[in-house]
């Protein structure tokens, strides 16, 4: 009965759904097709859609959390949904190539200060209003204003002014020559708002369905805060509608009932499933995983303003104790057991190749009698509560026990450990180690690197968790920071990265990281982008 | 009866402004504060001062009290820290799937409960006695996002009979409704079991079944409707603890319930979320605890109030 | 063969003597089980991860190839620790508010029934969330918010019963004979509650290793590698499709025991309660 009912209302839709769509193409036509003339070819331009008999019109992904905020300047949850209502100047496509979004080109000035972009012409709002620089003027001026900070404006500071030439024609003025500008330019801090809507709304911007205007591939019409946010397509998107009409990004919080979902069909796409899981599914008919690269490593950061650990000898030692090979393989399996090779992810702008640093347990007990450690000494770690940190943790316990030293759980509840890492003096943190997720959001060793090491300016860790300093990775980073030619970028980098990973380890890298999506074989050009962006416009599923 | 209506309605005022005084000041002491939390760690200390200086978090505690009470009586119980959305329109829609598990859970518990302590009573320390304690012992003994996750393997993906995800319809509603359901099962029987026995055991059960009433009649007819009492207390307790105890059946079940939002509200230290949902909760318990005390009034003329 | 009239009426209900002994098992088992394993619950093999059941892993072996049979054993310590050191510690608090309240009545009365309504005016497990948010997690705290979580049902019951008793004859008598407050509270009062505050702390005992794994599925409490049962349960959920056998060990071994604290808490009732002595 409930088959038969099912059936019916699908082809009422499907009828329904037929008769719209031919409307609609005629209309949007001319602006797409301008659009998609100025795009440079990418793999990701908008698929035709696929309302036809053989494809569902409603796609449905799971995930753990819901957005905090559908404002890409406050929304620290994550990428992957807020590219769905809106677009940005200039965005990292699948292959994380940089390509324009709503600029059709951009130039910088003999300078190296002012970075001018032209529009796209005809890109349309939801409410049907055509995008100009009015537009992207506003969202900057609301970006930098550090008199009203967003979340994002502090990251932001080194664009100076956001000036408008012409309807098309904006220019972005950094304060110095900036090395990772447009890699930049690419973080969520960066989508463009509604003039109007800052006006009318602004700090309820992206709160409710009402307030969100975007120029982006769906609409987001019904918004259950922890259940599920409902997006429509929008016909006048200017790389053309997306492929399937309706989105539903459904919050089902247990991983396991998350799997269930995706097995019984309830969704089509899952993301974050456990790893026992994938591994189980990644054989099962009807199921198949995309795991994409992600720029994410896991790693655990060292607080050099503890005495013992101070001792950059110390440090190398507990470095060359870890057998990374064996942690990676036990606990994060075939999708994310890469060992990492630098403090940088491979798709990281400034990486440079150091070798996993293998285990050595003569050299460890020999830095630790050098540094006057021999007996070892008793080492407390600070995790967060979710279970792969912790089963890390336990395996390194064995390992560092090997050179004598005697590691210390400390498992703490996730807004506790966040508490500790902001504003925080060294006698207020009483940890030799903590566990850390780091991938910086420009995809750009500049934040990667510098923002996260070079010496604090005050007493407290803001940013550097773990007061590392060291004058000549202060003097590489910075140097890099202002200098615009990637070549001279890249030998600076390599330079500090070789400090950071082992000269003066800031840490112990453990593995990179991926994008994994588990999802039914019927899904059809699924891709991601490297910041966990779903191109969502692109994916039809098949009935 | 309508005097100590009011009289214990009036009562209920000032332990429910103690309450919110406690629940303030715990909430508060709960290490981490919201911002830091939810702006992440990367951001600048002064940013995260400003912040709190525009939420008034860095008002004296209370200061921050008074202000929240005063929002409270014209209705406003403030806004969420992490999302901007106010607490009251979230938790209207919150309240309804929480109370759907909760009376559900409840009237499931209560029938299988009563109907299973009945017949225990009746075969007193028989093997029927014996059996259905302990299967309504072993439901309440078995943690319930265990029990939820073993139904939903069968009952979703196995049989492919229900839905796994929110509760979008009726049929949505089974699984978790019966999952919480029996884990209040347990305490049901236990209690009518006892009162039962209380009842059966007295002098004038026993002059009736010597008289030659046929037993049967006399266990349903007598026995419970003297049992009553205790069992609606029961009930009415566990009606409470199901309201709380449904965070665990709404997380396995995606359902965006209150206890969801409140657990999510302590993890993320959101105060105005965790104050506005206590409050809520524990009105709802106190309700229908002193409409259960009213409720014996109706059912037992032996008690008066004065 | 037992003379005392309790013991005859608990040993009459089969399903109670079962029940004890599985009690009794567990609570051995944790007193002394440790002491007969032969492998430590820390020792990692990570070669075998998730075996099945062998002659040396008995139970299979969990996500570090540590062995869940010397886990269980150690951990129903861990459990026992918990729920008993929760329960009994909340229970004595309890025992002596509901003591208090109902022997000095007044003032004291008012203030302790006001202080057990706002406790239970918090729902449940909430409360066992925000002592434990506030306090950290860790066996320790997570006895203290049992112990806390357990304090208002004893009070209302202990002052329930003290109330009907200090009317009594027999305790004016007392009075009369010039005994002290303190002197009639430790002879008379307590001793003749100690029977139902038994069965409260045993039914209590079940509900506290369950109130510990709900705390673990949310992330808080008992934190691993620490083998609580609940915290082993919860943590081994993400296997509970692959690896089935380290999810329902503990699973069914946490069912088995609360199962058996009720039956116990029940039976002891049962032969207790002076109303049933002639059935």
């Amino acid at each position: 009965m409930k088959r038969l009912l099912t059936l019916v209302m699908a082809l009422a839709m499907t009828a329904s759904l037929a008769a719209c769509s031919g409307g609609n193409d005629s209309s949007s036509s001319a602006p797409a097709s301008s659009g998609a003339a100025s795009t440079p070819a990418s793999s990701d331009g908008a698929a035709a859609p696929a309302d036809s008999a053989d494809y569902k019109d409603t796609l449905i992904l799971g995930t753990a959390s819901d957005q905090d905020i559908m404002d890409g300047q406050n929304n620290v949850t994550n990428d992957k949904i807020l590219r769905t209502v809106y677009s940005q100047l200039i965005r990292r496509n699948a292959d994380s190539v940089i390509e324009g979004d709503l600029a059709e080109s951009w130039e910088v000035s003999e300078d190296e200060l002012t970075w001018t972009f032209h529009l796209k012409k005809g890109v349309k709002f939801h409410n049907g209003k055509e995008l100009t620089a009015k537009d992207v003027k506003a969202s900057y001026d609301r970006l930098l204003n550090a008199d009203d900070p967003q979340r994002y404006t502090a990251t932001m500071n080194y664009i100076d002014r956001c000036e408008m030439v012409d309807d098309y024609t904006v220019q972005l003025i950094t304060k110095q020559p900036s090395g990772p500008m447009l890699a930049s330019l690419c973080a969520r801090a960066n989508l463009i708002l509604d003039a109007d809507y800052i006006e009318k709304y602004g700090r309820d911007i992206g709160t409710k369905p009402e307030t969100i205007n975007g120029t982006g591939p769906y609409k987001l019409v019904e918004w259950n805060k922890d259940e599920e946010m409902v997006f429509e397509r929008f016909d006048d998107y200017f790389r053309g509608p997306a492929a399937t009409k309706n989105l539903i990004i459904q919050i089902i919080p247990e991983a396991n009932s998350r799997a269930i979902a995706l097995e019984s069909g309830e969704i089509d796409i899952a993301d974050g499933l456990n790893g026992e899981d994938v591994a189980r599914l990644d054989g099962t008919d009807g199921i198949k995983v995309e795991a994409r690269e992600s720029n994410g490593q896991h790693l655990y950061q060292f607080n050099c303003k503890d005495p013992i650990i101070a001792d950059t000898r110390v440090r190398q030692a507990i470095s060359y104790a870890i057998d990374r090979h064996v942690i990676c393989e036990t606990l994060f399996g075939d999708y994310e057991g890469t060992p990492c090779t630098a403090p940088l992810h491979p798709l990281t702008f400034g990486y440079t190749d150091l070798g996993v640093i293998e285990r050595d347990v003569e050299k460890a007990k020999s830095l630790l009698a050098e540094a006057g450690y021999a007996d070892g000494f008793d080492l407390t770690v600070m995790t967060g509560n979710y279970a792969k940190s912790t089963q890390v943790c336990e395996i390194m316990k064995e390992q560092l026990a090997e050179v004598g030293i005697n590691l210390i759980l400390d498992v703490v509840e996730n807004a506790t450990f966040k508490a500790n890492l902001n504003g925080v003096t060294p006698d207020q943190f009483k940890w030799g180690m903590f566990n850390m997720g780091a991938g910086p959001g420009s995809v750009d060793a500049d934040e990667g690197l510098r923002r996260l090491y070079t010496t604090p300016t005050g007493e407290t860790n803001e940013n550097n968790y773990g007061w590392y300093s060291n004058a000549k990775v202060d003097e590489l980073l910075n140097a890099a920071a202002i200098t615009t030619d990637s070549e001279e970028r890249l030998k600076l980098y390599a330079e500090a990265q070789q400090i950071l990973y082992i000269d003066d380890p800031v840490g112990i890298w453990l593995n990179d990281r991926k994008n994994i999506y588990v999802m039914s074989d019927k899904v059809e050009n699924f891709s991601v982008e490297v910041k966990n962006i779903v191109f969502f416009e692109n994916i039809s599923v098949r009935k | 009866m309508l005097k100590y209506a009011v009289k214990r309605i009036l009562q209920l005022i000032p332990m429910l402004l103690i309450l919110s005084v406690i629940v303030f000041s715990i909430v508060h002491l709960i290490p981490g504060d919201p911002v830091s939390n939810m702006l992440g760690p990367d951001v600048p200390s002064e940013m995260v001062e400003a912040e709190k200086e525009r939420l008034g978090l860095n008002d004296p505690l209370p200061v921050q009290y008074i202000n929240y009470m005063k929002g409270l009586f014209t209705g406003d119980m403030g806004t969420s820290i992490v999302t901007g959305k106010p607490v009251a329109e979230e938790l209207a829609k919150r309240y309804p799937p929480t109370l759907i598990l909760a009376v559900g859970g409840t009237v499931v518990a209560a029938l299988i409960g009563v109907l299973f302590g009945i017949i225990a009573a009746v075969n007193h320390n028989k093997f029927v006695d014996n059996l259905l304690m302990v299967l309504s012992l072993t439901s309440v003994s078995t943690p319930s996002f265990f029990l939820a996750l073993i139904l939903m393997l069968v009952f979703c993906l196995q049989l492919k009979w229900l839905p796994s995800i929110g509760l979008k319809s009726p049929l949505h509603a089974i699984l978790p409704v019966f999952t919480l359901g029996i884990t209040a099962v347990g305490f049901i029987t236990r209690t009518t079991r006892s009162a039962m026995l209380d009842v059966i055991n007295q002098d004038y059960i026993r002059t009736s079944r010597s008289r030659g009433v046929p037993k049967r009649v006399i266990t349903y007819v007598h026995a419970f409707r003297n049992a009553l009492i205790p069992v609606t207390t029961a009930v009415g307790l566990r009606f409470g603890s199901l309201l709380a105890g449904a965070t665990l059946v709404e997380t396995v079940f995606s359902i965006p319930g209150v206890g969801r939002f409140l657990v999510d509200g302590v993890l993320k230290r959101d105060y105005p979320v965790v104050q506005g949902t206590i409050l809520v909760l524990a009105v709802t318990f106190v309700v229908v605890n002193t409409v259960i005390d009213l409720l014996y009034a109706a059912v037992d003329p032996r008690i008066k109030y004065d | 063969m037992f003379k005392n009239p309790v013991v005859k009426r608990f040993m009459r209900r089969k399903v109670s003597v079962v029940a004890a002994v599985v009690m009794l098992l567990f609570i051995l088992t944790a007193l002394i089980g440790p002491f007969f394993c032969s492998q430590s619950p820390e020792k990692q093999n990570l070669t075998m991860t998730y075996a099945g059941p062998s002659a040396e892993h008995w139970l299979g072996t969990d996500e570090l190839g540590r062995d869940t049979f010397t886990r269980m054993v150690y951990g129903s310590r861990v459990s026992l620790l918990v729920s008993f050191g929760g329960v009994i510690s909340g229970s004595i608090v309890g025992i002596l508010m509901g003591v208090c309240a109902g022997y000095f009545g007044k003032v004291v009365d008012t203030v302790i029934c006001r202080i057990v309504d706002i406790l239970l005016a918090f729902p449940g497990l909430l409360l066992a969330i925000t002592i434990v948010t506030i306090l950290g997690n860790g066996t320790q705290n997570t006895a203290i918010a049992i112990a806390i979580f357990s304090i208002p049902s004893m009070v209302r019951m202990v002052r329930g019963i003290v109330i009907s008793l200090k009317s009594s004859e027999y305790i004016d008598a007392c009075r009369v004979m010039g005994a002290s407050n303190a002197r009639i509270l430790a002879t008379h009062i307590i001793p003749n509650c100690m029977s139902q505050i038994i069965v409260n702390v045993t039914l209590n005992l079940g509900t506290a290793i369950l109130t510990a794994s709900s705390l673990s599925f949310l992330g808080l409490g008992v934190q691993p590698p620490n083998p609580e049962w609940g915290a082993m349960l919860s943590s081994a959920r993400e296997v509970i499709r692959t690896t089935p056998m380290q999810v329902f060990v503990p699973g069914i071994a946490i069912t088995l025991v609360v199962l058996a604290f009720s039956l116990v808490g029940d039976g002891l009732r049962d032969a207790l309660d002076p109303k049933l002595k002639n059935s």
